[in-house]
């Protein structure tokens, strides 16, 4: 299914079982309030990671940070060893729906694209060869019928297929997502789904900040210290998790 | 004929004639982006924000043009050093600042005596009394504006639709912000000596909200805006020059004109196009794009498929 995609990843360069992104004490403060601190996660490749948490815990924020949005306070983030800030074109980031300007004249086509300049340079016009990965990216999320209409016009699940088009045409090793099952339709979730477990075999890893109720995988846990209940509630749901993972194997 | 050659033959029409032309192509550009990003308010400020250079310019008998062009830049500058702590969209600070500088105009002017035409001039244009050092300021400027806009396109219209995602792909989304607001002083500075200082937000709003209504896609969009600056430009030039009315609020006034009628008659958001569109007769021919089916559940209807 992914047979142009996988062949542009890079599985060897690095060891399949070192880690990949890491996390060390990270802490994040807006002004004096510190939402997080002591945050410690060594992620190796392939690993589809939810975080996951009550309202206001920082599931966003952690995700935000990760992305270079909000700064950290303490501690570091690298990747492959390297700070993070010095290999951003390797991570792929979704905003969540708020944060993007719809009314902007922009077509699908072009959406995908920017996925490009990082790589290409931001002044130097598209290659026949970012036209070919955008052409592919847009195939694999089905909306290669929809490449010349705006933005706008799309429907919210169109639209975020064309952002997840976007961040597969960065060719990434991490991908960020902010509630990407918020306001979709079920093809749609399935999709991405679907595709969390292609970048899973490839070697890819998939962090996104969710608060839809999560079955197996990977978890970052955050908890509100004001707030037990929901903290005890998320535990079950982390053991829930777990349970449901080993009777798999 | 007589009517459009005889004021090409005035050199002073001519210089006035190229000055908003250039201006039209400049701020209709520019204009785009801040139709777009929602900022009219942003360019309105910095038209006031010129006003005190060039008070001074006039009364220490140099050129307005380069007066406005330092006081455009410092408070391009100074916008930059406040922004690297706050949010370049705080409406709150900027109208603050800005309209502390026009406040600083009105004050440095009220001691002075000055003629009701000169004021007139700066607040309202003088296109046809644009001099050689005007239009050629005005031209290079303005080539300067638009060059920066062509190259760094990629990372305006980024930077403008998801700044989110243009952040974490590593841009500098408030320095673009910054320079965007410089290149829109920059803008401001060419235009005032055409349409003044109060009408210069005109010439850089309408054409680019005219355009937005005509089509939904940027580069057609930045084109039209320069298209239909130029158009009211010129027109309101030779009217200006012919009823010997303001070339100023002319130019201004017709470029009003050109977005009332796109707002009526615009081919797909036009208000009159879309009633007449929305007829039900003219409804009723066009294929739906969804249908719906009811499924009502009810203890009175058996489910069909039930055991």
């Amino acid at each position: 299914m992914a047979s142009r995609i996988s062949s542009r990843t890079r599985p060897d360069d690095v060891g399949m079982h070192e880690s990949c992104l890491v996390l060390r004490d990270v802490a994040i403060a807006y002004g004096r309030r510190v939402v997080l601190a002591h945050v410690n996660a060594d992620i190796p490749r392939s690993q589809v990671v939810s975080i996951v948490g009550p309202n206001g815990s920082g599931k966003s924020t952690l995700l935000k940070a990760i992305a270079g949005l909000v700064p950290l306070a303490d501690g570091e983030i690298t990747l492959f060893g390297q700070p993070l800030s010095r290999s951003r074109r390797r991570v792929a980031y979704v905003p969540q729906r708020e944060d993007v300007d719809w009314g902007f004249p922009v077509s699908v086509h072009d959406v995908v694209m920017m996925g490009r300049y990082p790589a290409r340079g931001w002044l130097r016009s598209s290659t026949r060869a970012d036209e070919a990965i955008v052409q592919d990216a847009m195939a694999h999320l089905n909306i290669t019928d929809l490449a010349r209409r705006q933005i706008s016009e799309l429907s919210g699940g169109q639209q975020r297929r064309a952002f997840i088009a976007r961040a597969l045409a960065q060719e990434p090793d991490v991908i960020l997502l902010d509630e990407p099952m918020t306001g979709i339709d079920s093809a749609t979730h399935d999709r991405i789904l679907e595709l969390f477990e292609e970048w899973q075999s490839h070697g890819k890893v998939v962090l996104q900040a969710t608060h839809t109720h999560i079955h197996g995988g990977s978890m970052i846990v955050l908890r509100r210290r004001a707030d037990p209940i929901a903290a005890e509630d998320f535990e079950h749901h982390a053991a829930e998790a777990g349970e449901h993972h080993e009777h798999h194997h | 004929m007589s009517i459009i050659t005889d004021p090409l033959s005035d050199p002073d029409f001519l210089r006035g004639l190229v000055d908003v032309i250039a201006v039209a192509m400049v701020a209709g550009v520019v204009g785009t982006f801040i139709v777009l990003r929602g900022v009219g308010f942003l360019g309105d400020a910095l038209a006031h924000s010129i006003f005190p250079g060039v008070v001074i310019a006039f009364l220490a008998d140099g050129n307005l043009l380069v007066g406005a062009l330092v006081a455009g830049l410092v408070t391009a500058a100074l916008m930059g050093v406040l922004t690297a702590n706050q949010r370049v969209r705080d409406n709150t600070s900027i109208g603050v600042i800005f309209t502390a500088a026009f406040a600083l105009g009105v004050v440095i002017l009220a001691n002075r005596t000055i003629e009701g035409e000169e004021l007139e001039h700066i607040l309202f244009g003088d296109p046809v009394g644009a001099g050689t050092l005007d239009v050629v300021l005005t031209i290079i400027i303005g080539t300067g504006v638009l060059a920066t806009m062509f190259a760094l396109r990629r990372l305006f219209v980024m930077s403008s639709f998801d700044p989110s995602g243009a952040r974490a792909m590593g841009l500098p989304v408030l320095a673009l912000d910054v320079l965007l607001l410089a290149l829109t002083a920059l803008t401001v500075v060419v235009a005032f000596k055409a349409v003044g200082n109060i009408l210069v937000i005109a010439l850089l709003i309408t054409p680019a909200a005219t355009a937005r209504l005509l089509t939904d896609r940027l580069l057609p969009m930045a084109g039209l805006a320069a298209g239909l600056g130029i158009v009211a430009s010129v027109a309101g030039l030779f009217v200006g020059y012919h009823q010997d009315t303001s070339a100023g609020g002319t130019i201004v006034l017709i470029s009003t004109g050109l977005f009332f009628a796109a707002w009526l008659f615009a081919p797909r958001s036009g208000v009159v196009t879309l009633a007449i569109a929305r007829r039900p007769e003219a409804l009723r021919q066009l294929a739906p794009e969804a249908e719906a089916e009811v499924i009502l559940a009810s203890p009175e209807i058996q489910a069909p498929h039930a055991p």
